[in-house]
């Protein structure tokens, strides 16, 4: 096992209220695995790398039981051992609009060798060597070393900023909504560069996106979060054949495809969760058109529904009924 | 009669001489951001317009509201030609042609109550007196889904993403116009919320009986909502079509690439891999011909020669390639996996 997380969570201090932005979130992942996270804005994706990678702002804490990775307790490291140790050499991060994250007065191949000799003791020409390896792999030409950001298409500044991540041979790599603003056909060719780049590497990445058509082709497991935490994880195709989860039953609904032209699409009622408390309720219990009484006296503990399928939900036993349900509009509307 | 047509419109966007251009007397740089365009917007229809960035889908849009006047080419409305019309005829056209915002957290006032937003346009063009203004403002907001009694008073930042965009949606509706432009109004939702959104757009349109423009790179999304598509590359409309016709069979190279590219919310299905050359370019000083050329495996001497304008879907299903006619093309487009 790679990274196992139990139990995490993250709350922020504002204005003198807290607010909970992670909550009783537990996973594990393996080794050479695509973990894709998927969520609506502000279910507690962000605050979940940042508390990956340390990166919390002052007023914000983390608690766990444990985040384990490869057998060293991540929470528990001083600082400085983590930054030295762990941060970009085992763990990196394509962060979000990462075409913006690139310095524009350096030229793009010195910013990754900058980044290899800042974490790496290394002479200054192998990194260089290092960084023409790194633009074959993600698909670059090595004569845009010397070209600036400006020089460089949305895909190709995603391509170098995959690169930079990549050069420290990490085991894990987070990507945070790695083709947001980019075109259908730049993006299909990004996601083609990151399996085949898992599959030279065999590193694992997490991915997070919203996004669940672009998750269904590359992940090989799906997480669905909703208010802070998981709600179901399962591998890509057991979670759209037998999703568990009402809120994940509820996106699949709401997603158009190109190949049901006629398919009617069906809203989830409500609006996601803001100020997010910690309460002994179902999160989704307001917006789900199947809540019971139960649901809103206990915490739903995670149930296995399948090999390696676990969800948050109450009524998972009876999934299939629900699922059934789910699919007629008339269940979300009354 | 057609609402807006659009009759051989062309866009030039000059760049900046350069120091060097003017001591060596270039003459100065430009971007071919709309070519030869013909397009006709019937009654009660919604329109799609697909593309990648780039590829002059807002501009179409903003020239066919007026707002830009073409390099070159006519806009009619109504069978009138905008730059004939005299003040008054301006303003019928001002108030019949509506906009929704892409992004429903900038376009707001803050400062502004929503009945005020909403009010905004029919007070500025002095169309109703007050007491009927505050009526189709009640009216409107209760159409899109807004009780008025609960939102009248309130201000933007008290409304999720959702509501801020009905709100947007209000405001257009309440000038009661034929046709209505939306520039990607999903983009800042969250996907559960976008589906309601877009059903009311669809079923408002036909209620109220406007057209309706909608502008997406998301072909899933117009394959729902439009009943016509049109497909831009780099300022040329290279297809246009019944949302069926050109989502299930399209005709030109780089459509059946783009629908290779969108991803399935499925994992059953396998939607093989688009041969396409290159990456997108900028239409600087652009050639004379196919602007697909350049990445089409199919091009011959003639594509760069020439561009085949389409007549706006007077005849149905069209599309600018010049091998149209040469179906196994289309067939090897996309190789199975």
């Amino acid at each position: 096992m790679l990274l196992d997380v139990k139990n995490l969570g993250v709350r922020y201090r504002m204005d003198g209220q807290d607010i909970q932005a992670v909550n009783r979130l537990s996973f594990q992942l393996e080794e050479d695995e695509i973990f894709g996270v998927v969520g609506e804005s502000g279910c507690g994706k962000s605050s979940l790398i940042k508390a990956l990678l340390r990166l919390v702002a002052r007023n914000g804490s983390v608690t766990a039981d444990s985040v384990n990775f490869q057998g060293q307790e991540l929470l528990e490291m001083p600082m400085d051992d983590f930054r030295k140790s762990i941060l970009w050499q085992k763990i990196a991060l394509v962060p979000q609009s990462a075409m913006n994250s690139l310095n524009p007065v350096y030229k793009v191949g010195p910013q990754i060798v900058e980044a290899i000799i800042t974490h790496k003791k290394m002479p200054e020409r192998q990194a260089r060597e290092k960084v023409h390896d790194l633009f074959e792999s993600v698909g670059l030409q090595k004569e845009l070393f010397d070209s600036y950001p400006h020089q460089f298409s949305g895909g190709m500044r995603q391509r170098a900023m995959i690169a930079m991540a990549l050069a420290l041979d990490p085991k894990l790599i987070i990507m945070d909504e790695p083709t947001t603003g980019l075109d259908v056909l730049v993006q299909d060719k990004i996601l083609k560069t990151l399996r085949r780049i898992k599959d030279d590497t065999k590193c694992s990445m997490m991915i997070i996106s919203h996004d669940i058509a672009i998750m269904s082709e590359i992940a090989t497991r799906i997480g669905v979060m909703y208010g802070g935490g998981f709600v179901e994880i399962a591998p890509t195709y057991d979670l759209f054949k037998d999703p568990s989860h009402p809120y994940t039953m509820g996106l699949t609904n709401a997603f158009p495809s190109i190949r049901e032209l006629g398919k009617e699409l069906i809203s989830i009622p409500g609006s996601p969760p803001v100020m997010m408390r910690e309460e002994n309720k179902c999160w989704f219990e307001p917006r789900c058109p199947f809540a019971a009484d139960q649901c809103r006296q206990s915490f739903p503990e995670e149930t296995a529904t399948g090999d390696h399928h676990i969800v948050r939900c109450l009524r998972s036993s009876d999934r299939q009924k629900l699922a059934k349900m789910a699919k007629e509009k008339a269940t979300w509307t009354s | 009669m057609d609402i807006l047509s659009l009759k051989n419109i062309s866009q030039e966007f000059f760049l900046p001489r350069k120091l060097t251009d003017i001591v060596t007397n270039r003459p100065a740089r430009s971007i071919r951001a709309v070519q030869s365009m013909n397009l006709a917007i019937h009654e009660n229809e919604i329109l799609g317009i697909a593309g990648e960035s780039g590829c002059g889908k807002s501009t179409t849009c903003m020239i066919a509201a007026g707002l830009l006047s073409p390099t070159d080419g006519k806009v009619l409305h109504r069978g009138q030609a905008l730059t004939d019309m005299d003040e008054q005829t301006k303003k019928t056209f001002r108030r019949s042609v509506q906009i929704i915002f892409q992004d429903p957290y900038e376009s707001l006032n803050p400062r502004f109550e929503i009945g005020d937003t909403v009010a905004e346009g029919p007070r500025a063009m002095a169309l109703w007196p007050e007491e009927i203004i505050q009526e189709k403002v009640r009216s409107i907001l209760s159409a899109v889904g807004l009780d008025p009694d609960r939102f009248m008073k309130r201000y933007p930042h008290e409304l999720s993403g959702g509501e801020r965009q009905r709100v947007g949606i209000a405001a257009a509706l309440v000038m009661e116009p034929d046709i209505v432009f939306a520039d990607e109004p999903l983009s800042m939702l969250d996907v559960s919320i976008r589906a309601d959104i877009l059903t009311l757009i669809k079923t408002l349109a036909s209620e109220r009986k406007f057209s309706c423009v909608y502008v997406s790179h998301d072909l899933s999304i117009l394959g729902n909502v439009a009943d016509r598509i049109m497909i831009m590359y780099l300022g040329q409309a290279v297809e246009i079509g019944s949302a069926h016709d050109v989502l299930t069979n399209p005709k030109h190279p780089y459509t059946k690439a783009l629908i290779s590219a969108v991803p399935i919310p499925d994992p059953t299905i396998d939607r093989g891999v688009p041969k396409i050359i290159g990456d997108l370019s900028m239409p600087i000083n652009a050639h004379k011909g196919c602007q697909f050329a350049p990445r089409c495996p199919y091009a011959q001497d003639a594509c760069w020669q020439e561009f085949k304008a389409l007549s706006g879907g007077t005849r149905g299903h069209e599309s600018s390639c010049l091998r149209e006619s040469e179906p196994d093309i289309l067939n090897e487009v996309v190789d199975a996996k």
